[in-house]
């Protein structure tokens, strides 16, 4: 599982490239070899171009050869890295904390001796106060009165107000961004039978629907962590794991939910977060305040499929951890961090509609807009901005996406 | 001023109470088909060796079939006992309970003949029934339940008045609050309460119903009750690692925030938490110790402290995710980003679901104390049952 370092915070206030580069994969230095009369090549997938590096990274490249690789080779600053005999090609290292520049060099070689090589050198951030803003990214799914999504909209049809104040739209994208996925599957006693049955056909048909370029990961949980699996695209490992897992013990949504955003901290590109429960928190140690503060600090979304088969309004309880009012508070912190990411809440009143809700959800995700600017007036003082979303010339639309975020 | 006692008990459960009135009344008024039928939810004749249906059975013949079940209790047959039992009771109460009058009389009247002749064959009897009630719960027959835990009590209470010695008083007290863990088992949290808090009037520092009416009112938000008992029961028994874990979590949210002890409640807190890390405790009690003391530390902005603690713990418990987790948002907290999102890809990496959290535990009843209670119970119980064969043999003979 690849989760890279990030950088201090100082250091990412001042990484505007770094936030420029998030949805690309590039290709850098690339020395293909025909020589021994195969075609190979290497392609990086991981880091992105111009990304400086911090921590543990993950470094990924695509091999492509009209014959066998017998080894994939890492040197990490001249050091092994890594050496891989099958795909996929991807190995973890350690590149310290210096905000220095790393040189990554990758070398394939095939069953007759060919070999390909790619390069690149990951630049330190300058730490430059003129340039030291990050790049906000807003996911907006637009729908108009008759509920269906409108995607014929273009750049100018949207303003962006931080604080009230208009931002400048630097980035501007929709339908095929690629996002990384955890699915977040309370699998507590209650879920047992029919109900871990319907979250399995979800899954499927959520990661059946996904694209090469997108990743999930499956985090079950009860009142413990049960499996996290690491980012795949592959579908088969983390339908195993789903398929061997069963529904036992109590319930504890907000640590795992903290879980889940901090391993999407360590991935490049859109982060989105779908839970799936029939329940509520009862086991956690992290109130949700603390994991609200998380949200704030993240820019992934969180999609929250709600299971409540008897289809009436959710009672109060008291456990052995929180009275009434504690259990009443975490149930509307919860429901504030889903709003406030820009996902949304979805209630399921029978176990036939959660495989269209996953459904749903990963078509929600094609047609979001994907917007970028750079905070006009950035003080990274901690305190909360409010964004709004206006879509002009067009009456009756409606706009969901992140409300606000932490100036940091 | 027992009856003050009781009020202020009912009136400190009545939500609870609402359900088990309703389940008495269900069972005082419901209809019943006339006796004798054969359903095939009743012992059949091989079950008495080839003798007619229980529900046909007269009194004396109850009688009959109750002390061979007693005699074979008292060779020490255990389970033959109280599968013989529950064959005999089921019988004769049938499943629309019609048959409770005959069977409550029949076995009181048995019993209590047992206990002219010996009073102490009480105790085994009674340790009988109360097994019997834990069998009943996987049987959906509120009566047979109903029957077992009313005899069990009443036999109890007559075992304590009658003995008038604090032997009897504290037996008496034992097989209560057994009798009271199962029901809480069984979430019948009012019926709970008034049993553990008989058992404290005949016991004061009965260690089980302490900590048990300290987790009911814990459980139900009543922070200030739990409290109270909760320090009664750390008072009296200073080992006792779960009563001072629930006192220090319900000193924790307790919104009153009076001062204990002359100690403001967070230094208390952290006290008794220092207290179980430091101790021989059980391990989820110590771990919950580094869980809780690390979120008191954090929400009095000690942060360093909150994430010297986690590291501690995760040197003690290393495959303990949740310690991990805390660990990561602390350290976010304190602007560690790098550290932190190692603790979150460490999670990963260890076995996982294997056993029941902490925390789940904590949830549920089940103290160790409870299994060193029922072993002194039956063994209390079996140092009589020579005593309880003899008064069968010479009430066989008297009949």
């Amino acid at each position: 599982m690849g989760i890279p370092t990030r950088p201090t915070r100082d250091l990412r206030r001042s990484a505007p490239l770094l936030a420029l580069g998030l949805l690309v994969c590039c290709l850098s230095i690339v020395r293909p070899d025909r020589a021994a009369g195969a075609a190979v090549e290497v392609l990086f997938l991981s880091p992105a171009q111009a990304t400086p590096l911090f921590g543990t990274v993950d470094l990924a490249v695509n091999v492509r050869s009209d014959e066998a690789i017998v080894k994939v080779v890492f040197k990490v600053d001249g050091k092994p890295a890594g050496e891989l005999k099958k795909p996929p090609f991807r190995v973890q290292w350690d590149v310290g904390q210096e905000n220095v520049p790393h040189h990554v060099e990758v070398v394939a070689t095939t069953v007759s001796g060919a070999t390909a090589a790619a390069e690149l050198t990951s630049p330190a951030v300058v730490v430059n106060e003129e340039i030291s803003v990050a790049l906000r990214t807003l996911f907006v799914t637009v729908s108009g009165s008759d509920g269906k999504r409108v995607l014929d909209l273009t750049r100018d049809d949207f303003r962006v107000l931080d604080n009230g104040v208009e931002q400048k739209l630097v980035t501007f994208e929709r339908g095929e961004v690629p996002f990384n996925a955890v699915l977040l599957l309370d699998t507590s006693e209650s879920m047992r039978g029919a109900r871990i049955e319907a979250s399995r056909a979800g899954v499927h048909s959520f990661l059946a629907g996904m694209k090469d370029v997108d990743e999930a990961s499956l985090v079950l949980f009860s009142d413990r962590l049960l499996a996290a699996t690491p980012f795949h695209n592959d579908r088969k490992p983390l339908e195993a794991v789903l398929a061997k897992t069963d529904a036992l013990g109590g319930t504890a949504i907000n640590d795992h939910l903290y879980l889940a955003l901090k391993l999407l901290d360590g991935q490049v590109g859109r982060g989105v977060i779908v839970l799936f429960s029939d329940g509520t928190d009862v086991q956690s140690v992290l109130s949700m305040q603390e994991v609200l503060w998380k949200e704030r600090r993240s820019q992934s979304l969180i999609y929250w499929l709600q299971l409540n088969e008897e289809g009436s309004r959710r009672t109060s309880i008291s456990s052995a951890w929180r009275d009434f009012a504690a259990n009443d508070r975490e149930f509307r912190d919860l429901q504030r961090a889903v709003i406030e990411s820009g996902g949304r809440i979805e209630g399921i009143a029978s176990i036939g509609g959660v495989e269209g809700a996953f459904k749903e959800i990963l078509s929600e995700l094609r047609d979001q807009y994907v917007l970028g600017f750079y905070p006009s007036h950035a003080r990274h003082d901690g305190k909360w901005h409010e964004v709004q979303i206006k879509v002009a010339g067009h009456g009756g639309v409606h706009v969901r996406a992140r409300g606000g975020y932490v100036d940091y | 001023m027992q009856n003050d006692a009781l009020r202020k008990r009912e009136s400190a459960f009545r939500p609870f109470l609402t359900c088990s009135l309703a389940l008495v009344c269900l069972v005082g008024a419901l209809g019943v088909p006339g006796p004798g039928a054969v359903r095939a939810d009743v012992p059949q004749p091989q079950d008495f060796g080839g003798r007619v249906d229980p529900a046909t059975f007269d009194i004396p013949a109850i009688q009959q079939a109750y002390r061979k079940i007693l005699a074979r209790w008292a060779s020490g047959a255990r389970g033959e006992a109280v599968n013989d039992l529950k064959a005999l009771e089921r019988g004769v109460i049938g499943a629309d309970g019609k048959g409770r009058d005959k069977l409550w009389k029949a076995e009181i009247q048995a019993v209590r003949e047992l206990e002219e002749a010996q009073h102490e064959t009480l105790l085994p009897v009674m340790v009988l029934h109360q097994e019997s009630y834990a069998a009943y719960r996987e049987v959906h027959n509120p009566f047979l339940s109903l029957h077992a835990r009313n005899l069990t009590r009443s036999l109890a209470e007559v075992y304590a008045a009658r003995g008038a010695t604090e032997g009897a008083k504290i037996s008496a007290a034992r097989v209560l609050t057994s009798l009271g863990s199962y029901i809480q088992e069984a979430a019948l949290t009012d019926l709970a309460a008034e049993l553990y808090a008989r058992s404290l009037e005949l016991d004061p520092v009965n260690e089980v119903a302490l900590l048990g009416l300290g987790a009911l009112f814990e459980k139900s938000g009543r922070y200030p009750s739990a409290i109270g008992y909760l320090t009664r029961l750390v008072k009296a028994h200073p080992g006792q690692a779960e009563g001072k874990l629930r006192l220090a979590l319900s000193l924790e949210r307790n919104p009153v925030g009076s001062e204990i002890g002359g100690h403001a409640p967070a230094a208390e807190i952290k006290r008794l938490l220092r207290e179980l890390i430091a101790g021989d405790s059980p391990g989820w009690v110590r771990n919950l110790a580094y869980e809780e003391l690390a979120v008191r530390y954090s929400r009095d902005g000690e942060q360093e402290k909150a994430e010297a603690v986690l590291k501690e713990g995760i040197t003690k418990f290393p495959n303990e995710p949740r310690l991990y987790i805390e660990l990561a948002s602390v350290l976010e907290r304190r602007g560690q980003w790098g550290a932190a999102a190692q603790m979150a890809e460490k999670v990963q990496s260890l076995p996982l679901g294997a056993e029941e959290s902490a925390r789940f535990r904590y949830s549920r009843w089940g103290p160790e104390a409870l299994f060193a209670l029922r072993a002194s119970l039956r063994e209390t119980s079996d140092a009589r049952l020579a005593l309880l064969s003899q008064a069968l043999g010479t009430v066989k003979v008297a009949g």
